[in-house]
């Protein structure tokens, strides 16, 4: 799921700093954020654009931390206000709405472990690509 | 490339489906008790809030009160095919000429209301209008869109008795917005019609209350929750401007009579 690849060139430390602190930007604002995944998106998207004119290593883990919230904004944001409805009793609590909330936890989980240790690994100056979120940022972030 | 990550990007969609598909299979409504109790937060701030207001004003429990308003709701719901027991009507001691809903069905009417209404039809269009705001479900959607859920979700624990009686100052004593009036007042005529009254009788309590001058406080209660009644009495007359049936009286006269004497 993580892969620890080999970047094109060794990052200076100034560098790594700031990928660290996209990854960390995303953690902050998920906490903060809660209960509303968008904030947690903005968030990093606000650091991702203040950012853009940056290295090609910070450029490329700014946009890997924003791409790997996406899939998690959608599915968070079903998710809460799935929530809302059955608190309002618009719908049944069912075992569908329990199944999804508990793979959200599971997968939100899976992403905040995937983050501090990106975060962690980044800073020390080591390219870590995600599964699928990597190849992605391959095709948005290229080289120039 | 892109043929590496559409196919990785569909994999982390099936295996979240799979995920929700597997735990969906668990028995999670028997594990957290939620099989028999559809809303439990809104069943606790029903529960409360209709506590604290029966300290304010006592509860009318006589049996001919009782059977005599209960007579009314019976009829509206058999006509339109309501549940009864969604329905938890409450007649309170109190001067105030008001009727409001909270949540879990709770329905509470004074008894100001009971003695201002000049014919019974007219207090069923106003348990109509309050039945309406229940069926659509328009107290918690007001109450999420207007406290916040948190708020809500604190409230029902019954560790905040500052926070339970501002809601319910505001649902007693402030209006839903202008669509869910208007939604309630268009379902009480429908209540009515369905049950042979002629809706007509709801757009006259409007009319007669919006008439009252300013020094009974406490008749105009209801008009101050319920605003642009007469705008609102005129959708109703000129929806049923052509209604011809013969207009139903749900109980005699002199019951109805004899209601009103024995109010206090």
């Amino acid at each position: 799921m993580i892969q620890i690849r080999q970047f094109p060139y060794r990052p200076h430390d100034y560098e790594t700093e700031k990928a660290s602190n996209s990854y960390l930007m995303s953690l902050i604002a998920a906490i903060a954020g809660l209960p509303l995944p968008i904030v947690n998106l903005l968030a990093t998207l606000f650091f991702y654009l203040s950012n853009r004119k940056g290295t090609y290593f910070v450029r490329w883990h700014c946009t890997q931390a924003l791409v790997s919230q996406v899939f998690l904004l959608g599915t968070n944001s079903v998710g809460f206000w799935w929530t809302v409805s059955v608190f309002m009793g618009d719908v049944d609590f069912t075992n569908q709405y329990m199944g999804y909330m508990v793979t959200l936890v599971l997968f939100n989980l899976a992403e905040f472990a995937a983050t501090i240790y990106t975060a962690i690994q980044t800073r020390k100056g080591i390219h870590v690509e995600w599964w699928f979120y990597g190849n992605l940022t391959h095709l948005i972030c290229p080289a120039k | 490339m892109i043929a590496k990550t559409i196919i990785q990007g569909l994999l982390t969609i099936l295996l979240f489906l799979a995920c929700w598909w597997g735990l969906s299979k668990f028995p999670w409504d028997q594990w957290l008790g939620q099989s028999d109790s559809k809303n439990a937060l809104e069943e606790k701030l029903g529960e409360q809030l209709w506590r604290l207001y029966s300290y304010n004003g006592q509860e009318l429990k006589d049996e001919f009160i009782v059977d005599t308003v209960d007579s009314l709701v019976n009829a509206l719901c058999e006509a339109n095919d309501l549940p009864r027991e969604n329905f938890k009507i409450h007649i309170v001691d109190k001067s105030e000429v008001n009727a409001f809903a909270l949540p879990d069905g709770h329905l509470i009417i004074n008894s100001g209301l009971i003695n201002q209404v000049t014919d019974h039809r007219q207090l069923a269009g106003v348990i109509g209008h309050e039945m309406g705001h229940i069926t659509q479900k328009h107290v918690m959607h007001r109450l999420v869109r207007e406290m916040g859920l948190a708020i809500l979700v604190s409230a029902s624990t019954g560790n905040s008795g500052g926070m339970i009686h501002d809601i319910l100052r505001h649902l007693s004593s402030t209006s839903f917005d202008r669509d869910e009036e208007r939604e309630a007042d268009s379902q009480s005529a429908q209540y009515l019609d369905a049950a042979g009254i002629n809706p007509i009788h709801l757009a006259d309590f409007m009319y007669m209350l919006s008439t009252l001058n300013s020094d009974m406080p406490d008749a105009l209660y209801w008009i101050s929750t319920h605003p642009d009644s007469q705008e609102r009495a005129n959708n109703i007359l000129e929806e049923y401007e052509d209604w011809d049936k013969v207009d139903q009286s749900i109980i005699q006269e002199e019951t109805w009579e004899k209601l009103q004497s024995v109010m206090p």
